[in-house]
């Protein structure tokens, strides 16, 4: 087993760390604990960084490929060799990642302990099921021709900065639907609007970038692959969610309800399209 | 090999087998066709592209998203400063994001407050 695996193992058991001393907090409700959450945050998030870079690292090694197959397959000397955002479980655990950056870089305006908790608990699930399922692949495999090349960085990174804040805006979304007590209605969507315009023009540099590149790969800008007719969809959606809030003045449960079938798009185009419909970003499946 | 040919707007198709001499040589349509050899061949297949409009589609990206940036976080600011008899009112409005302009008003309002004249 690799230092990679073991690290974001332990990466795994801080986010059920974060997610405990949040619900330490909401039976005491003081002050320290909170404190105790955002310092356990950056430490969470700096371990998990390290565990991404050292997978990175490893792949470079040969003895990863050794590790894995026993023997050194022979095209690849020096090991494969690549930043961790090739396959599904580097994607899930990537995705974590991502929720983890929002945090930070949204925690002025996420002070809802709330909010965090689900996001840890979210965090948790992918990072979860990343290291649990037996479906999940969790190899460092070559990167096949089509993925080798630096947009690779740039398209997958914006992405799922996109993805993570849309995950932020959806629990907005369903706290307000919901109603829970202790927070107000209107702190919530002033946040589900932040974490919209945060995510809403990463897509578009997530799609734009993918255009670029699926030009330089593809040799065409837009196939009408699922995964591209889905971004397309999930962007209509929140285009139509900051439009409707800007010049139709929407407000409440009908933001609310938009931000929800926006998250429902996100992860159709990020699973559903991988495991229901093939097509030419299959390669992120199992 | 199997040959396929057009008569009198119908689709027929023939078999030439090479290793039987009566199925190698036919007359099709009154024109003698003989199999002499199969082989293989390789090939491969490659696709030129040319783009001299490529710089307009870069353009047009890059302009999309410096357009979406600016317009999600710029923004029009405006700060009011009247002074009355009891002393300076102060008031601001923001076209976006208006709690963070809030937050930051009441700060720049509370350093503000202890300077006379």
């Amino acid at each position: 087993m690799a230092l990679n695996d073991k690290l974001l193992g332990i990466v795994t058991l801080f986010y059920l760390a974060l997610f405990f001393i949040h619900l330490i907090y909401f039976a005491t409700k003081k002050e320290a604990v909170l404190r105790a959450v955002r310092l356990l945050l950056c430490v969470t998030f700096g371990l998990h960084s390290v565990g991404l870079a050292v997978r990175w690292v490893e792949s470079y090694s040969p003895w990863t490929l050794v590790s894995w197959y026993g023997v050194l397959p022979l095209p690849y000397p020096h090991g494969p060799g690549h930043a961790p955002l090739s396959n599904f479980y580097e994607s899930l655990i990537f995705y974590a990642w991502c929720i983890a950056l929002i945090l930070l870089l949204m925690k002025k305006s996420l002070r809802v302990p709330l909010i965090t908790m689900l996001a840890a608990l979210a965090a948790l699930f992918f990072m979860g099921y990343a290291s649990l399922s037996p479906s999940v692949d969790r190899h460092i495999e070559p990167l096949i021709p089509a993925l080798q090349s630096n947009w690779l960085h740039v398209h997958v990174f914006t992405c799922f900065i996109a993805y993570a804040s849309f995950a932020v805006s959806f629990l907005c979304g369903l706290l307000y639907m919901l109603k829970p007590k202790g927070i107000q209605a209107g702190k919530l969507e002033e946040i589900n609007y932040q974490s919209v315009v945060v995510g809403f023009p990463m897509l578009t540099a997530g799609i734009l970038t993918g255009a670029v590149w699926a030009h330089y790969a593809w040799g065409s800008y837009w196939s009408w692959d699922p995964k591209e007719t889905w971004s397309l969809i999930t962007w209509i959606v929140y285009a139509l969610f900051l439009h409707a809030r800007f010049t139709r003045g929407w407000k409440g449960r009908r933001i609310a309800l938009l931000s929800i079938i926006g998250f429902m798009s996100v992860i159709f185009t990020y699973l559903g399209v991988n495991f229901i419909l093939a097509g030419l970003h299959s390669y992120g499946a199992a | 090999m199997q040959l396929a040919y057009r008569e009198e707007g119908e689709t027929k198709t023939s078999w030439f087998v090479r290793d039987v001499p009566r199925l190698r040589e036919k007359e099709i349509m009154g024109v003698p066709v003989r199999l002499t050899s199969i082989g293989d061949e390789f090939y491969t297949g490659l696709e030129v592209a040319r783009d001299p409009g490529i710089w307009v589609v870069w353009t047009g990206f890059a302009l999309i998203l410096f357009g979406l940036y600016s317009n999600f976080f710029m923004c029009y600011r405006r700060i009011y400063l009247l002074r009355t008899s009891e002393g300076v009112l102060v008031a601001g409005t923001s076209s976006r994001n208006k709690e963070a302009f809030r937050e930051e008003f009441e700060k720049w309002r509370e350093t503000a407050h202890g300077i006379k004249r």
